[in-house]
């Protein structure tokens, strides 16, 4: 074989986000298609999905496959790349009859949270529309040939990488929009006779000859770069020039004038196609009967969407761990692995090495714990509680407390949990908490004689539901968790007159925190017991899949066991601090901040502890409280709205938990993913020292030191934030949008999404300064 | 059941895919830096990326025959980079196919500082050796707001759309009152 030729088969670039991307929209295609398929195998053929996956592989052919590496060094090769990508892969693409089944196969959060809300714009109808007409798209698909053909933009996007991929983006979305008149695919309607069609193919296929002729016939090669590269194969610059402009105008010509007599026969028999016809004759009914149509427009574009009545995933349902959470002694069990792994933690804390990396209470709650309980929180919900340790012993307090006291009435609310928070994020910077496993340890057993005298003292879960600070912050950050435990089916609670889930009956108790699950809304005060599941009789009760945020929208609805978050102002109160917490407590591990309060300390001539404490004071209360004042006060007079800057201020709380959330998962996921490695020299230690032997082997400690902070590490705590940020601006101008509160939401929502914006800045500032690589040894 | 199954192909490819297609990732050619012919090779050498920055350099090398054009594969390179300024830190790097995107070339990855450098490429096919010396500037390293604004900069696009949407809304909502308002008018005041 020619080397060149073995050479170029061998030349694969493998780019991991066009792969990545590519792959995603083939499988929301297929999900999609294959249940569109169950209604109307007619309509949904196999030839559909071998258009749309050839439009995919085109793509993927035209820049990930040896001829985007060979497009540099042959202008043929190149023009066969912008082929792939202009006659290919749009036709394909639309001939796969795409909208319904990418729409039919996103998740059902993504589709009716962002897909429907971005077909049913406004602007993106109208936009959309305008696009697509002959008048406007031909023009642009000419454009975007010429422009980038000439020899000064062609230059330009072979020299530079980023105007390269400008011009392959322009030739994709042009070629697009060119072919989406011609294929018209359903359930778009055309809007002009499709003679029309004719005109603007054949058209079309005049400037593509036009340039075809210009490069074939010219006596010199037109673009200098491929005068200056190495030539690779026999012919010369300028045969390879007139061998790109035969396959521009022969395949070209073919591709738009194959259109041109398929459109032409089927206009002249009267007919677009068999499938077109008979539905139009029979009158037959929509192929998806159970299925709301969504208009886009008027003229353009009528979407069938789906929004089946489907039940949620349900966690409870799944195999394996449904089965264990059903399991009566699952939580228990569950629970005294978790109380083991405390216990351990505190005698090392207690006896090991007083050396925050080198102790199992110096690494395991700081780093992993944390993250792990963050990346539950993302990916399930509350499930540290549902597995706490703390609260195993409270089963046997009752043996020995006089057990049965109400909580009192003047601390049934989060006011005592936010002093509590508060003093913690304080105590935990002052006394560097992570560096000390001796602190770590008493604050562990603190905990454990805590919850056992409250919960000894006072009936139900007075602990969780008011005291416990790790429960607080979980019960926050579950606002936006995707899962929630709750009823099944509304109906079957209606006619339910014992309400176990509430009281309890002898198989199991009820919920401690006074939830009533069919008027629950959201994971606030859930600790995941599942106490509900194992009491409910009617077996209605699962832990479902929910919209993240959702909850955090409708404030005025009355929620069992919490009343109405909009009145709430000691939750509000514990979300901004956690909201604020979350920043502050990043920005004290970066070193712009560190070397700041150094200063401070210099120049005040004061400790550090009252440094932290000023620090602490501002980030924490001064500082939001003013930011809050001037926001709700910029709100009510901007928006004249009739509500006090407080009550303000609590509704736009509500928006900024995935913010606040975000920061939190950036912040301990850093932590978790430079330093998870710690875990084992360490283990690796206290084996040694309970053993007397190095059974599991020497301590390796090169794990716990000297680790880089890798490139996917920061883009991942940056697309957190973004993903935070926008979260919150949806759910704050949702809140906004109450019209029967605010007559002018934007204005309202206006300085609360500024204050969104400018805490995101802050964050990504934190991302991307250096960060203390607490709980790993000095390189020393 | 069936769609059950075909969701874990899907997320099981998915996952391979993704735990193994940045090993994949490749370096490409690149700018041309210098093209030299001696003793029958002709040896081009690129740089990537384009304007280089203080980091990780590819260095890629493409050997020919100068008669033929053909490019020689059983062909030895080696790359030495010396910073101009501290000329005891010079590395030298054998350039391997493997790390090629074009599997014409051998390339190497280069860690480099800002500043001025000499390359010194040398060739060995069969006996026939070849060199290529040029000087190259590495500028400054780029920050890492620089290095990594398209993570933070993206959510601006759909906050930039959203508002132009309402915006939109808005002005059409006001367009459609106005002609509405003539529609009446006209109606009322119609003989």
């Amino acid at each position: 074989m020619n080397p060149t030729f073995d050479a170029f088969l061998r030349s694969w670039p493998i780019s991991p986000w066009l792969c990545v991307s590519l792959t995603i929209a083939a499988a929301v295609y297929l999900h999609g298609w294959f249940k569109l398929r169950q209604h109307d195998p007619l309509r949904w053929s196999g030839l559909r999905l071998a258009a749309f996956l050839g439009g995919l592989a085109a793509v993927f052919l035209a820049l990930a496959s040896p001829i985007e590496v060979f497009a540099d060094l042959l202008l043929s090769v190149h023009m066969v790349q912008h082929m792939l990508l202009m006659m290919v892969a749009p036709p394909l693409v639309w001939l796969g009859k795409p909208l319904l089944p990418t729409l039919r196969g996103l998740p059902r959060v993504i589709r009716s949270g962002i897909a429907l809300p971005i077909l049913r714009a406004p602007l993106a109808r109208d936009a959309f529309a305008l696009l697509t007409h002959p008048l406007i798209s031909w023009p642009i698909f000419a454009a975007a040939v010429w422009i980038w053909h000439a020899p000064v933009s062609y230059e330009l996007a072979l020299r530079d990488p980023t105007w390269h991929v400008a011009e392959h983006a322009t030739f994709l979305a042009a070629s697009m929009l060119f072919w989406f008149p011609v294929i018209q695919p359903y359930p778009s309607r055309p809007r002009w006779s499709r003679w029309l069609v004719l005109p603007y193919l054949v058209f079309a296929d005049v400037q593509n000859t036009v340039l075809s002729a210009w490069l074939v016939f010219a006596s010199e090669p037109i673009y200098q770069h491929y005068m200056e590269v190495p030539s690779i194969v026999s012919w010369s610059p300028l045969a390879d020039q007139q061998l790109a402009g035969v396959l521009m105008w022969v395949p070209g010509s073919v591709a738009f004038l194959l259109p041109v007599f398929v459109i032409g026969i089927r206009t002249l028999g009267g007919r677009s196609s068999n499938i077109e016809r008979r539905f139009t004759q029979s009158e037959r009914p929509h192929p998806l009967p159970s299925l709301p149509i969504v208009s886009l427009t008027s003229a353009s574009c009528h979407v069938a969407a789906t929004a089946t009545p489907a039940l949620p995933w349900d966690m409870l349902k799944a195999p394996l761990v449904g089965r264990f959470l059903r399991w009566r002694f699952g939580r228990p069990v569950l629970q005294t692995v978790m109380l083991i792994a405390a216990v351990v933690v505190m005698l090392d804390g207690f006896t090991g090495p007083e050396v925050g990396p080198a102790n199992l209470a110096g690494v395991a709650p700081w780093i992993h714990w944390r993250g792990l309980v963050m990346f539950g929180l993302l990916v399930g919900g509350n499930f540290f509680c549902m597995a706490c340790p703390f609260t195993l012993p409270r089963r046997f307090a009752g043996y020995w407390l006089p057990r049965g006291r109400a909580w009192p009435r003047a601390l049934r609310s989060k006011w005592l949990a936010v002093a509590l928070v508060a003093a913690f994020l304080w105590s935990y910077e002052a006394f560097a908490l992570w560096d000390s496993p001796w602190l770590t340890a008493w604050i562990a057993l603190a905990y454990f004689a805590a919850a056992f005298v409250i919960d000894g003292l006072f009936r139900d879960a007075a602990f969780c539901k008011y005291v416990c600070p790790i429960g607080q912050f979980n019960f926050v950050q579950s606002l936006v968790s995707p899962l929630e435990v709750r009823v099944r089916e509304p109906q079957a609670c209606t006619a339910c007159r014992t309400k176990d889930c509430v009281r309890g009956n002898e198989t199991a108790s009820g919920c401690g925190t006074h939830l009533f699950q069919s008027r629950k809304l959201g994971n606030l005060d859930c600790t995941f017991c599942l106490d509900c599941v194992q009491a409910c009789p009617h077996e209605n009760i699962g832990v479902l899949g929910v919209t993240p945020g959702n909850t955090l929208i409708r404030l005025d609805l009355f929620r069992s066991g919490i009343g109405r978050l909009g009145h709430r102002a000691d939750v509000a109160a514990l979300i901004w601090l956690l909201v604020f917490g979350a920043f502050a407590n990043a920005a004290g591990m970066i070193a712009p901040v560190v070397a700041y309060q150094d200063r401070l300390a210099e120049w005040w001539d004061i400790s550090q502890l009252a440094v932290v404490a000023f620090y602490y004071s501002f980030a924490l209360v001064v500082g939001p409280l003013a930011i809050l004042a001037s926001a709700a006060a910029i709100s009510r007079w901007w928006g004249r709205a009739r509500r006090s800057c407080g009550a303000l201020a609590i509704r736009f709380a509500y928006a900024f938990v995935p913010l606040g959330f975000a920061m939190w998962l950036a912040h301990h996921g850093f932590h978790f993913l430079t330093s998870y490695a710690t875990i084992l020299p360490v283990s690796q230690r206290l084996f040694g020292d309970l053993a007397g032997v190095a059974a599991i082997g020497e301590p390796a400690w090169q794990h716990a030191c000297c680790l880089g902070v890798a490139d996917w590490i920061i883009k991942f705590e940056l697309l957190a934030l973004d993903v935070g940020l926008l979260g919150s601006l949806a759910v704050g101008y949702q809140i906004a949008s109450d019209r029967t509160r605010f007559t002018r939401p934007l204005r309202v929502f206006a300085p609360w999404a500024l204050l969104a914006v400018a805490l995101f800045v802050v964050g990504v500032w934190i991302v991307l300064e250096p960060m203390q690589m607490r709980g790993t040894l000095p390189p020393e | 059941m069936h769609c059950c199954n075909y969701r874990w192909q899907v997320f099981a490819w998915l996952g391979l895919h993704l735990l193994f297609a940045p090993r994949l990732t490749l370096a490409d050619g690149g700018a041309i830096r210098a093209i030299e012919k001696s003793e029958g090779l002709a040896i081009s050498v690129f740089t990537s990326p384009a304007i280089l920055t203080a980091g990780e350099v590819d260095i890629s090398v493409l050997v020919q025959d100068d008669q033929s054009q053909q490019s020689l594969a059983d062909t030895q390179v080696q790359v030495t980079v010396i910073p101009r300024e501290h000329s005891y830190l010079a590395e030298r790097h054998a350039a391997v196919e493997e790390l090629a995107a074009n599997r014409l070339m051998k390339s190497c990855h280069v860690q480099l500082q800002q500043g001025w450098h000499e390359v010194e490429v040398l060739v060995d096919n069969k006996g026939r050796r070849g060199r290529v010396d040029f000087a190259m500037f590495v500028g400054p390293p780029l920050g890492r707001a620089a290095h990594f604004w398209p993570w933070f900069a993206w959510p601006a696009v759909p906050i930039i759309l959203v508002t132009i949407n309402l915006a939109y809304r808005h002005l059409r909502s006001n367009s459609l009152a106005i002609i509405n308002r003539r529609i009446v008018d006209s109606a009322t005041h119609d003989p």
